[in-house]
């Protein structure tokens, strides 16, 4: 099914263009959408909830045109924004239940959404704590669970682990990959987490001055060569040296890794090559892993402007 | 040995999170939504006490003297009329109390949602920028209507049953329908001006200043040319609160005697109905046409 089908979207604002023609289709799942600040992703993010008109082109969401109908995307939609000020004098479970009610529940509905909502994100026992005395890692429990109390198809959130600690990163993507394989909720992360995005999204779609540069499958983008990467405790340029002896094209990074790409006169396997390479030298190996580009890698290839080429932040 | 009372009302909240399969009300259904909670936030509810306070203390200086009115109407009917102009002409505190709600309860709603995130919930569920405004404005004024309805018509019934009142069924109905055209024309201007401010200024504290200004600067400033520099007694109609007095004095047909300069007896009606509907519909335009172009944070 698809969620979100763009044909050429256009977005001006005054002379400057934020979207120049964006084709992009997004599936279920879970999908980021990466690019650099000025890029176009917000702009792509107001005009699928409908806040804002586009200049040119096709935008379907969920089926519809949130152009024109708007107040019915929305009701399908959720959204969790980058932003941590929520009301402080509010308890969780009365904005969520309020959000919920907004959204079409009705109030016995809403109230009771809310509560499983909250315990879902691991926010039961404090759903009825003023919103104001919350740690950052809880509001953006807060904000995770306003977004999707209603049940919506999608679900798009900005920046989910802004301010988050190493175990709380992980912790909401965890949370994230449930609602998509559990709950049936598709998920538009928009982030400048590479890493996480790679960990936790199916598909990716990446903004570049306005334009689609790259989308598709992670797993698609990130496949690397026919090659491997040896690492060594030591010694990898010895290494290097006796795998291009026996016709492989190796090459030593620094004094423990070696990138081995198969040669057209090569005749065996890389990881027989580097066995028997490892064993007469008398090295100890540490691991052998078929060639990966990251998605950072990716990203970074995909980017014209002035952090395009070199790992810049998206 | 207790019995247990609770009913068919008890339920179960916590049942897991789990696929919504129950009713879905139509987007028009959440104007609703936000008009009912918004009419709470401005009192207070499910808030800090001193939060409530406003809502308290408006309701209290405008209703306190209806209640003083009806103890001591109790107690003096026996020795004759009461006086039915003393019911009509109760909008001096009632005034007092819009502005004290208006001035203070309106930027603490308009202004907080857009400083503490909320608007860009809002404007992410099926509420539009047009419906957002109109439900907030439509809280802002009903709750002026029955502050500035309730005390006028508690007084009129009172009076009526002790004989000082209407003597007919279709006069009593007039004063009741000219109550609430008063308490429309009382809560028009002031809501148009706070939300029209509001949508301006960013900060709830300078909102709530500025209102303020513009409620109480003007009256000082038309009295002072009206008196002092001979200007025209029609240039009243700028001063908010006394041009919505006038009209709710029309509306009850009081008798347009008072020469005080900067009151607007002396100005012909159709001007005060023509001023009255100029400035709220000229507020309303400046409100939506800047939450129209509000740029919310993500």
């Amino acid at each position: 099914m698809v969620i979100v089908e763009s044909a050429g979207v256009v977005k001006r604002f005054g002379s400057t263009v934020a979207l120049g023609g964006v084709d992009v289709t997004i599936g279920e799942g879970v999908t980021g959408l990466l690019g650099a600040n000025g890029a176009g992703k917000t702009t792509l993010l107001t005009l699928i909830l409908g806040l804002r008109n586009r200049d040119g082109g096709e935008l379907r969401v969920l089926g519809a045109d949130p152009g024109t109908a708007g107040p019915e995307v929305r009701q399908r939609l959720g959204f969790a924004p980058e932003h941590h000020q929520l009301p402080g004098d509010m308890t969780a479970a009365d904005l969520v239940a309020h959000i919920a009610r907004l959204h079409g529940l009705p109030k016995v509905g809403a109230t009771q959404r809310a509560s499983d909502t909250l315990w879902e994100v691991g926010l039961g026992e404090e759903r009825f704590r003023p919103i104001g005395t919350m740690s950052t890692g809880q509001l953006q429990r807060v904000k995770l669970a306003q977004a999707v109390a209603h049940h919506p198809e999608l679900v798009i959130l900005d920046e989910p682990t802004d301010g988050l600690d190493p175990m709380q990163r992980a912790d909401m993507l965890a949370l994230i990959s449930r609602l998509a394989t559990e709950h049936g909720i598709n998920v538009l992360i928009s982030s400048h987490q590479l890493e996480e995005v790679e960990r936790v999204c199916n598909s990716v779609v990446m903004l570049d001055a306005g334009r689609v540069a790259r989308a598709g499958r992670v797993s698609d983008l990130t496949v690397g060569g026919t090659g491997v990467i040896v690492e060594v405790y030591e010694r990898a340029a010895d290494l290097a040296a006796a795998l291009a002896g026996s016709g492989f094209e190796a090459r030593a990074e620094g004094d423990e890794v070696v990138r081995l790409a198969t040669a057209a006169e090569s005749t065996g396997e890389p990881a027989d090559a580097v066995r028997d390479a490892v064993a007469d030298l008398g090295l100890r190996l540490r691991s052998i892993l078929p060639e990966h580009t990251s998605l950072a890698e990716v990203f970074s290839a995909t980017q014209t402007g002035p952090t395009g080429g070199g790992g810049g932040s998206p | 040995m207790s019995t247990w009372t609770g009913g068919q009302q008890a339920q179960i909240f916590e049942g897991g999170f789990r696929p919504y399969v129950g009713p879905r009300l139509a987007p028009r259904r959440c104007f609703r939504s936000l008009y009912t909670y918004s009419l709470g936030r401005l009192l207070g509810r499910k808030r800090r006490f001193r939060s409530k306070l406003i809502g308290i203390a408006a309701f209290f200086v405008a209703w306190i003297g209806a209640v003083v009115q009806i103890f001591l109407a109790g107690l003096l009917s026996e020795f004759g009329d009461l006086g039915f102009d003393t019911v009509r002409n109760y909008y001096t505190q009632v005034g007092v109390g819009v502005v004290l709600l208006t001035v203070l309860a309106t930027p603490m709603l308009l202004n907080t949602d857009r400083r503490s995130g909320l608007l860009s919930l809002y404007l992410a569920s099926p509420l539009s920028r047009r419906s957002y405004l109109n439900a907030q404005t439509s809280a802002i004024f009903s709750l002026l209507i029955v502050m500035s309805l309730v005390p006028v018509l508690v007084l009129g019934i009172v009076y009526t049953s002790l004989g000082s009142g209407p003597g007919h069924t279709g006069d009593f109905f007039m004063f009741v329908l000219r109550t609430l055209t008063a308490a429309l024309a009382l809560a028009a201007v002031p809501t148009a001006l706070a939300v029209a401010v509001c949508s301006l200024v960013r900060r709830a504290g300078m909102a709530i200043v500025v209102v303020a200004l513009c409620l109480l600067v003007p009256a000082g400033i038309t009295s002072l040319l009206i008196a002092e520099a001979g200007v025209a007694s029609e240039i009243a109609v700028l001063d908010p609160l006394r041009l919505s007095r006038a009209l709710a004095k029309r509306a009850h047909a009081l008798p347009l005697t008072d020469d005080t300069p900067g009151t607007l007896d002396a100005v012909a009606t159709w001007l005060v109905v023509l001023a009255n509907l100029a400035w709220v519909g000229l507020l309303s335009a400046v409100a939506h046409l800047r939450y129209g172009r509000m740029e919310v944070e993500r």
